[in-house]
């Protein structure tokens, strides 16, 4: 028990200290789409995928990229809040 | 004991790294100059199936004007009088869905709202919006039922695919991935000549997740699954009723392609329509946190600071929390 307690803490500890190290406001870069999840499926099923979403690969990458422009200003204009 | 001391110093490293809660200022949020207007359209990326698209059909096309604007469809500037909520499965969607709620909370319990000033939230996950659910038949923005505030939110496309397996598809019952699988997985969702897919067909209708659809978002956004017809139990009071033939967890489920202007008509809903895109891999991003709930206490009428701090990455709510009552009262629109 103690050690299923230990690596849920363990697990959490990363993922907080991962986030907050992504939390500053100048880290909002929409051209590295970042990957979420890291157990991927087997390559050939990824190329499969790839090559069928391609449209919404498109619409996510552009979502990116609009939604770091809407924020940016926001971030900027309230530096004192954020910077 | 070595596993008490590591859990000791990983304890204060966390309280180091924690952030300090955002200053509530007396002033208004700056939402930044007009001039540099966030647009989906002209920043295609380089994505390697645009590149090769004929340049003569990018430059023909102009979808600006095809589609309503939403000021032309609601009720202007006015405060808003419904969220709605367009759930992207897999995608962070019961976190929004736990922040909007948290939201109504406190509107609701807000010393600067009359209590005759309800707002009511709506969510969709099943379905696909399909441009009747917008404006039409059944609409969703039109001026008799107020302003609305749309949401949405988009995660990495394939990790969400990913998910979806693991969580509900064939990951979850059998337990495995491999190449076979995920083949067998996509394959059974392919349509079938007459409509439908297997996958679907043999597992019924009350088979709701675990499904692969191609292209997703974009279905969920447009209705690319064939030609929609408005359910008969509209309600007058919320312009909301059901939508048939869009729902992705029934036997008549009708597949189509999803082709380019699908992917642009996307794109227009997105950028006229949706007040908040969220993106889930920012979620704990304070910016994005303070903007959004910035975003709603204006368009709510509030003055800033009135709605409790309430961060996307801490919102996942489960059936045990006190906002289960309220997520019941929810208006699900399948």
């Amino acid at each position: 028990m103690i050690h299923t307690f230990f690596f849920s803490y363990l697990r959490l500890t990363y993922t907080g200290l991962s986030c907050t190290q992504q939390n500053g406001a100048t880290q909002f870069n929409a051209n590295e789409a970042p990957a979420t999840y890291r157990s991927r499926p087997p390559p050939g099923a990824l190329r499969a995928l790839e090559a069928e979403n391609k449209f919404d690969i498109e619409l996510y990458s552009r979502a990116l990229k609009y939604v770091s422009k809407k924020i940016e200003p926001f971030e900027e204009n309230n530096k004192d809040v954020f910077l | 004991m070595s596993c008490i001391i590591l859990l000791l110093f990983l304890l204060a490293i966390t309280s180091a790294t924690r952030q300090e809660p955002l200053p509530i200022l007396d002033s208004e949020w700056n939402f930044g100059a007009t001039s540099r207007r966030a647009t989906l359209h002209n920043d295609s990326s380089d994505t390697q199936a645009f590149l090769d698209e004929p340049a003569a059909r990018k430059k023909n096309y102009q979808s600006k004007n095809i589609l309503p604007t939403k000021e032309e469809l609601t009720a202007g500037p006015a405060p808003i009088k419904r969220i709605f909520l367009r759930r992207m499965r897999k995608a962070g969607s019961t976190t929004v869905f736990g922040f909007l709620l948290a939201i109504m909370k406190d509107y609701s319990s807000s010393p600067a709202v009359a209590r005759s000033s309800n707002i009511t939230f709506d969510r969709m996950e099943y379905s696909s919006l399909n441009l009747g659910c917008l404006f039409g038949s059944a609409p969703l923005l039109t001026k008799p039922y107020g302003t609305v505030f749309l949401v949405t939110h988009l995660r990495e496309p394939l990790s969400r695919i990913n998910s979806e397996y693991w969580f509900a598809g064939p990951g979850k019952t059998i337990g495995v991935a491999n190449e076979s699988l995920w083949a067998e997985w996509i394959a059974l969702s392919r349509p079938l000549p007459g409509g439908g897919a297997l996958r679907i067909t043999s597992m019924g209708a009350g088979f709701n997740a675990g499904i692969y659809f191609d292209n997703y978002y974009t279905r969920m956004l447009t209705g690319a699954c064939g030609n929609c017809a408005v359910g008969k139990k509209l309600d007058p009071a919320t312009g909301f009723g059901p939508v048939t033939g869009c729902s992705s967890h029934t036997k008549a489920f009708p597949f189509v392609n999803v082709t380019r202007e699908k992917f642009y008509t996307a794109v227009d809903i997105l950028e006229h329509y949706f007040d908040a895109v969220l993106i889930l891999e920012w979620f704990r991003r304070p910016s994005l946190n303070a903007w959004l709930q910035a975003t709603l206490e204006r368009q709510l009428g509030l003055p800033r600071g009135s709605l409790k701090r309430h961060t996307l990455g801490h919102m996942r709510i489960g059936s045990n929390t006190a906002n289960a009552k309220l997520k019941t009262e929810a208006s699900p629109i399948y």
